[in-house]
């Protein structure tokens, strides 16, 4: 083994494309010192993808419902435990309830408790969003930043990277795109009216 | 003018994209979703094709593979001239193809590993978990000691792994080899008293 002179540093994020329910790979993100390697990480093993930083032609993210949605349905079947009990607990001492009562009782509300720790788990790890990294030839799907928090921090990270190998995008780059606004998406949707959230 | 090809994350609406400065935030048309995007200079390199120039004068270095076309550069691998064409960059290194193919093979050309695998993962679940069901460990305690061995015998990974796991086995296969000697010699006679 090589001694302790790994060139890589893990940036952060750990998020599962959805939430890890179906598939048990994950990603992990490493900075190199000239590319990025998002390596799909599956029981025991490893695989790469290397990503110059002088190749790396934007990034996106987008805020997306998925958390919100998630927990309003981790709040349901919270309350779809919880129901039976207040239904069973002004009745525990009916002849035909007694002495069942009092365990399904204690199991369905544990259960209903249970639901509630995953909501304000996911609660705690904030809004989701999905981001992506575009080079020439492809998109790439970060999916371990699924959370906008850690998003916004490693994307920071990366841009600060980029730019160090690549540089800014310089006005006179553009210059003979005038005003580089949002709107000037050639029109066609009759949506484009929309009014646009622009940072300052 | 530079377009960015952008593709909603949520709705999957496709645009092309007027490139105008280094960052642009809004809402997508079709579902208003919103978008953060930044932009860095690569997009802005109107064709990052390398073309080989022919030599002009036959004092001029040639290509090794090319014996009509003018060196570019020499290969950090071998030494040999190479052209544009023919120049392989490696982030780090520039080579040229036949360097990168030996590379390949061999596994010695660490931007090209794209797979590793996690021997002393392995060895940690096959020492700790069947401890549940202690006479498993009769089976899988030598099955750890093995993968112990080849996680520490493979190539360093392309990425830090701490040795925690790969220790932690060991120890834990180890003790449990030393249990089943201790069990077994002490066990042994009573079967043995037939021979
Ligand atoms: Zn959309
Ligand atoms: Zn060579
Ligand atoms: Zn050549």
């Amino acid at each position: 083994m090589r001694a302790g002179t790994n060139p890589y540093k893990r940036l952060p994020g750990r998020a599962r494309k959805l939430f890890g329910l179906f598939s048990n790979a994950r990603q992990q993100l490493w900075l190199g010192p000239d590319h990025l390697l998002v390596a799909e990480v599956k029981a025991y093993t490893e695989r790469y993808k290397r990503y110059y930083l002088k190749d790396i032609q934007a990034l996106t993210m987008c805020p997306t419902n998925a958390g919100r949605i998630v927990n309003a349905v981790l709040l349901g079947f919270s309350g779809l435990f919880l129901i039976p009990v207040l239904l069973l607990f002004p009745n525990r001492h009916l002849p035909s309830l007694e002495g069942l009562a009092l365990p399904v009782m204690i199991l369905l509300a544990g259960i209903s408790a249970l639901f509630l720790l995953f909501l304000f788990g996911n609660v705690l790890l904030g809004p989701t969003c999905i981001c992506h990294l575009h080079t020439a030839v492809q998109a790439e799907r970060l999916s371990a930043l699924g959370r906008a928090r850690t998003a916004a921090r490693t994307l920071n990270l990366l841009k600060w990277s980029i730019e160090s190998a690549q540089g800014r995008i310089q006005p006179e780059d553009v210059q003979d795109f005038v005003a580089p606004r949002w709107e000037d998406w050639p029109p066609g949707s009759p949506d484009s009216a929309q009014e646009p959230n622009r940072e300052g | 003018m530079f377009n960015f090809h952008f593709e909603c994350a949520r709705c999957g609406m496709r645009r092309t994209l007027p490139v105008g400065g280094d960052s642009i935030v809004g809402a997508c048309p079709s579902c208003g979703a919103t978008h953060r995007i930044e932009f860095f200079p690569a997009l802005l390199r109107a064709s990052s094709g390398q073309r080989a120039e022919n030599l002009v004068l036959d004092t001029e270095s040639s290509c090794f593979f090319h014996p009509t076309k003018r060196a570019a550069t020499a290969c950090e691998g071998c030494g040999r001239f190479i052209c544009a064409l023919c120049e392989i960059d490696m982030g780090s290194q520039h080579l040229c193809p036949r360097c990168v193919e030996q590379g390949h093979a061999s596994g010695t050309l660490e931007p090209l590993k794209t797979e590793y695998t996690r021997y002393d993962q392995i060895a940690l679940v096959l020492a700790v978990l069947p401890l549940l069901f202690f006479y498993l460990t009769l089976f899988t305690a030598p099955m750890a000691i093995y993968f112990c061995v080849r996680h520490w015998r493979q190539d360093a990974g392309v990425l830090p792994h701490g040795r925690g796991a790969v220790m932690t086995a060991f120890v834990f296969a180890v003790l449990e080899v030393i249990g089943w000697i201790v069990v077994l010699s002490w066990l042994i006679p009573f079967i043995g008293g037939t021979w």
